[in-house]
């Protein structure tokens, strides 16, 4: 192929490691320093090292505790709440998305009813959220839903919806109309065929759709930070208010939330590996 | 232009042998057939030859030139899938000027090339069409015209008309005969149909599990089976194979057949000189359906058998019949007139018999 | 609107005669179960989009002490829109938006690219590099962003690398540089999103046919005419895809720079995001950016309206002549 094989190998090899100590640098860095104490976060406040020299967990008792030896001022607000918080947003978020957008795909795919949507929840991905956003923040403290769970669950669930929508649809064009057409003819009504043999027939895929629709709300920054004030604040926005309460930049400790937050979409998205191509891509692409 | 000779070939995938020393040597210019049922090695050693797969042992030799470590792009062959392996993204003009257009041919030269195929294609009218609209009788054709407007020395076909409907098939056999008349190139053609194989090639190789059971021109191959695969494999029906034992029948060497009957070699000196070459007693013996004669009468020597069903097939019919509890079939020309249920006697034809070891299944007393 | 009309029209042609009662029974029940959606849709796309047109022609703000509903109190018809004609540090947004896209997103699809044709065979270990170079695209755009606030400190791991391998004091302050801090942006960009491009490229390269690939070899051609003649041509549909799913995503970029920059210095990396959400919270300027927000709607609509004609087009072109498909 690419002249002889041995060197082409080597040569891939060679990229390919490159390619992943730039993808491990960043996030080595983070995880390393989630475990460092203070003294070796910067080069302004000691010698920099790739690995913690003193190992510590008090950066992580800090963020839950509000108090550790390293450092003497308290935190006020600790992190559970916000983690809570982006842990319940984002799996009702996800139930609205996959439950409406999986009625919906069904429509769509069986009984060509509702051939607007396909399109219409596409544009809902086009715009940039800000310059739709104004009048979504008037009705959310409209309807007293501003730093909510219920409000934040309701826009995440709207904002995830394409996802839902084009990802089950694609599941469903795939599942052959013989098989509820055998069981319209042994006398089933239409919503038990959906309820009892094509829902059944992608478990696999609706579970994985769940997954990935979580991920993605997991990752909101943005609406967060437009529509919580303080109860409901999700990670991201806490993290990012802990460092202008303190003056100086926590790394350690943001490290340590960012690292909690890493955590499930990298394990989900692992899991999900062989979705992601046709979700991304709104169902278009398969792997 | 080049013959291919097969030296000791093998191909094994992990424990699997898919090719199994293969000895063969085709000749210049001669349309040679790998036939065989799927699995038998065929399209592997069809593979081997244009490069895409490496053997694990052996030699491949295009006029005594070795070409082991010749890309598969420098081999000079032109290579027709099964599915075609048209390239969907292009018109039909592009898809025949590929293999030119890769080697910078001048402009000119392509567009009077491919222009030059399309016609002996009849593909004309079709030149400006994206080939993801043709059909498949037409895409048949570009896969074959976009391999021989290289004029490659050697041309490989796999399965070429496995797709085509019926109708098309016979249509393009003459002409893929034809074309090679013209072409005068080497041809190797994989197919599992050995109606397909009789009609076009020079010469057929048998294959089966990966093992070269007889190679030879059609004729030899249908009227000398070498062994009870090819006997059984070449012919629609397939010959009557029928277990039997070399017995002496007062003083007269004579094959019995158990229960069904005995039969005497004193007539048939073909079958007899076959007879007296066995090593062992256990024998198979073979005879085609549509040389096989029945007889209603008793004084005949013959074999008894039981009519079961009669299958009209065209102008020809085939009998089944129940031969102590084995299944024969003989074809007629004829209408049969005799009913289902009927008792009648099988009479093989003379010197045109066949005797295998039941062992080897090798045949018995093939010069 | 339509969209609602559009449903009950086939719903009520579902009960003319004609149609098999098991057809009227799934079109009744197509009709229920589109229902949420088409209500979330109605919910979220016509009412606000009535209120930003109204909120736009005003003057309103958040601190008005009255009601939006009121808001008319203070119309000025089409004032806002003619101050955005004339705000340079809207276009100004605009431009470095467009900087970001224009740079980043072909560097992340030519990375991506020849990333893919690494892993278009199978070698030892390739699921378990795959797997590796898929994780920044799944880690948290905001978590992404302070990675990179941290690699990118003068007093960080970068400069402390730069440090050590060539000798020299390295303290560039990244991100509070007038030139520094965008490439820093841009650089965070491409580390997340390469992976993307990477994923879907991949994909679509393994999908082309691997006998069309073998016939164009047997037809004597190389690697790279079977890469540029049989690849690439094949794969157009998915590059585009991607190019543009980048392109509208790398749009929007706000995360990244709202953590690593906050549009600093200055304005030097302010994104048309990170410009409309100052406008928004530090400036309460809500009419105004109604009108934007309004302005940036239409002008994307338009553009992915020209898009679509363009794809129909072309696809209308391919299937001019009849026949069946491969």
């Amino acid at each position: 192929m690419f002249g002889s094989r041995p060197v082409y190998n080597s040569v891939r090899y060679l990229l390919i490691l490159l390619a992943v100590v730039i993808v491990l640098i960043p996030t080595v860095w983070m995880g390393t320093m989630a475990f460092k104490p203070f003294p070796e976060w910067t080069t302004a406040t000691g010698e920099l090292s790739w690995l913690p020299k003193n190992p510590t967990w008090g950066n992580f008792e800090y963020i839950f505790t509000g108090q550790t030896a390293d450092l003497l001022v308290t935190l006020d607000r600790t992190a559970e709440r916000p983690i809570l918080a982006s842990l319940i947003t984002a799996v009702l978020g996800t139930a609205i998305a996959v439950i409406v957008g999986t009625l919906g795909a069904y429509a769509v795919s069986r009984f060509r009813v509702g051939n607007n949507l396909p399109l219409s929840v596409l544009q809902l991905r086009l715009f940039p959220p800000l310059a739709v956003m104004i009048p979504v923040m008037i009705m959310w403290s409209f309807l007293g839903m501003v730093d909510t769970w219920w409000g934040l669950s309701l826009i995440y669930g709207i904002v995830t919806l394409p996802f839902a929508f084009w990802l089950m649809k694609t599941f469903f064009d795939e599942v052959p109309v013989e098989i509820e057409e055998a069981a319209l003819v042994e006398g089933c009504s239409r919503f038990r065929v959906f309820w009892k043999v094509t829902l059944p027939m992608v478990k696999a895929a609706l579970a994985s759709t769940c997954l990935f629709v979580f991920i993605l709300n997991w990752s909101d920054y943005l609406i967060a930070l437009l529509l919580t004030r303080k109860d409901w604040v999700t990670i991201p926005v806490y993290m990012n208010s802990l460092a202008s309460a303190m003056g100086g930049q926590m790394y350690g400790c943001k490290a340590a939330l960012g690292l909690i937050a890493a955590i499930p979409p990298v394990v989900f998205g692992i899991a999900i590996q062989k979705y992601l191509v046709r979700g991304l891509t709104f169902g278009a692409l398969k792997q | 232009m080049a013959s291919i000779r097969l030296s000791s070939l093998s191909k094994r995938f992990g424990q699997v042998t898919a090719v199994d020393r293969l000895e063969l040597l085709i000749p210049d210019k001669e349309f040679v057939a790998l036939l065989g049922p799927s699995g038998c090695g065929k399209t592997t050693t069809m593979n081997m030859i244009a490069g895409i797969e490496r053997p694990t042992e052996g030699r491949i030799l295009f006029d005594d030139r070795d070409i082991q470590n010749l890309p598969p792009s420098r081999r000079d062959v032109g290579f027709v899938f099964q599915n075609y392996a048209i390239f969907t993204h292009m018109t039909v003009y592009e898809n025949l000027a590929f293999g030119l257009r890769v080697r910078k041919l001048p402009r000119t030269e392509i567009d009077r090339r491919v222009r030059e195929m399309a016609s002996l294609m009849r593909l004309d009218n079709r030149l400006d069409w994206l080939s993801a609209k043709l059909s498949v009788n037409e895409l048949q054709k570009v896969a074959i015209g976009r391999s021989a407007i290289t004029e490659p020395a050697i041309f490989l076909l796999d399965e070429p008309l496995s797709n085509l409907d019926a109708a098309f098939r016979a249509f393009m056999r003459t002409e893929l005969k034809h074309l090679q008349h013209q072409f005068q190139q080497t041809m190797v053609y994989v197919t599992h149909d050995q109606i397909e194989a009789m009609s076009l090639a020079d010469r057929i190789a048998v294959m089966n599990l990966g093992v070269l059971q007889q190679y030879g021109s059609p004729a030899e191959v249908y009227n000398q089976p070498r062994n009870t695969f090819v006997a059984n494999f070449m012919g629609s029906p397939s010959m009557n194979l029928l277990p039997c034992s070399a017995v002496e029948n007062n003083g007269v060497p004579a094959l019995s057949f158990g229960e069904v009957g005995m039969l005497s070699l004193a007539q048939d000196d073909a079958l007899l000189r076959r007879f007296r070459t066995a090593q062992a007693p256990s024998l198979v013996f073979g005879a085609r359906p549509e040389d096989m004669e029945i007889t209603t009468s008793d004084n005949d020597a013959g074999l008894a058998a039981t009519v079961t069903f009669v299958e009209p097939i065209g102008p020809r019919t085939v009998v089944h019949l129940d031969m102590g509890g084995k299944t024969i079939k003989i074809a007629k020309e004829k209408r049969f007139p005799i009913g289902i249920g009927s008792r009648v006697n099988v009479v093989p034809p003379r010197g045109k018999c066949h005797l295998f070891d039941a062992e080897s299944g090798a045949a018995l007393g093939l010069e | 609107m339509t969209a609602t009309t559009a449903t009950e029209g086939k719903h009520r042609r579902g009960k003319k005669p004609g149609v098999t009662p098991l057809e009227a029974e799934g079109l009744r029940l197509g009709f229920l179960m589109s229902l949420p959606a088409q209500l979330l849709l109605l919910f979220i796309v016509v009412f606000p989009l009535l209120m930003q047109v109204y909120v736009s022609l005003t003057y309103w703000g958040p601190l008005d002490g009255e009601s939006w509903i009121y808001a008319y109190s203070s119309l000025n018809w089409f004032d806002n829109y003619g101050e955005l004609f004339a705000d340079g540090r809207f276009w100004g947004s605009i431009g470095r938006t467009l900087l970001i896209v224009v740079v980043c997103v072909p560097i992340e699809f030519l990375l991506g690219l020849g990333l893919a044709t690494l892993f278009v065979d199978r070698f030892p270990g390739r699921r378990i590099f795959y797997s590796i170079l898929l994780t920044p695209m799944m880690i948290v755009p905001a978590v992404a962003g302070y990675m990179f606030f941290m690699m990118f400190q003068s007093t960080g791991p970068l400069n402390d690398l730069f440090s050590r391998i060539t000798g020299l004091t390295v303290d560039f302050v990244w991100l509070s540089d007038n030139d520094l801090a965008i490439v820093a942006v841009m650089i965070a960009d491409i580390w997340q999103w390469t992976p993307l491009m990477f994923l879907i490229l991949l994909a679509g390269m393994m999908g082309v046919p691997e006998d069309q690939l073998k016939a164009a070899t047997l037809l004597g051609a190389n690697a790279w005419q079977r890469f540029w003649r049989i690849v690439l041509p094949k794969m157009k549909m998915v590059m585009i895809i991607a190019l543009v799913l980048r392109a509208v995503e790398c749009f929007k970029i706000f995360d990244l720079l709202f953590v690593m920059t906050k549009g600093g210095p200055g304005i030097q990396t302010e994104s048309i995001s990170l410009y409309i959400y100052k406008l928004t919270f530090a400036d309460l300027e809500w009419s105004y950016v109604a009108a934007l927000g309004l302005f940036m709607l239409i002008a994307l609509s338009l553009l992915a309206w020209v898009g679509l004609v363009a794809m129909q087009r072309a696809q209308a072109r391919a299937q001019a002549p009849g026949g069946a498909e491969a």
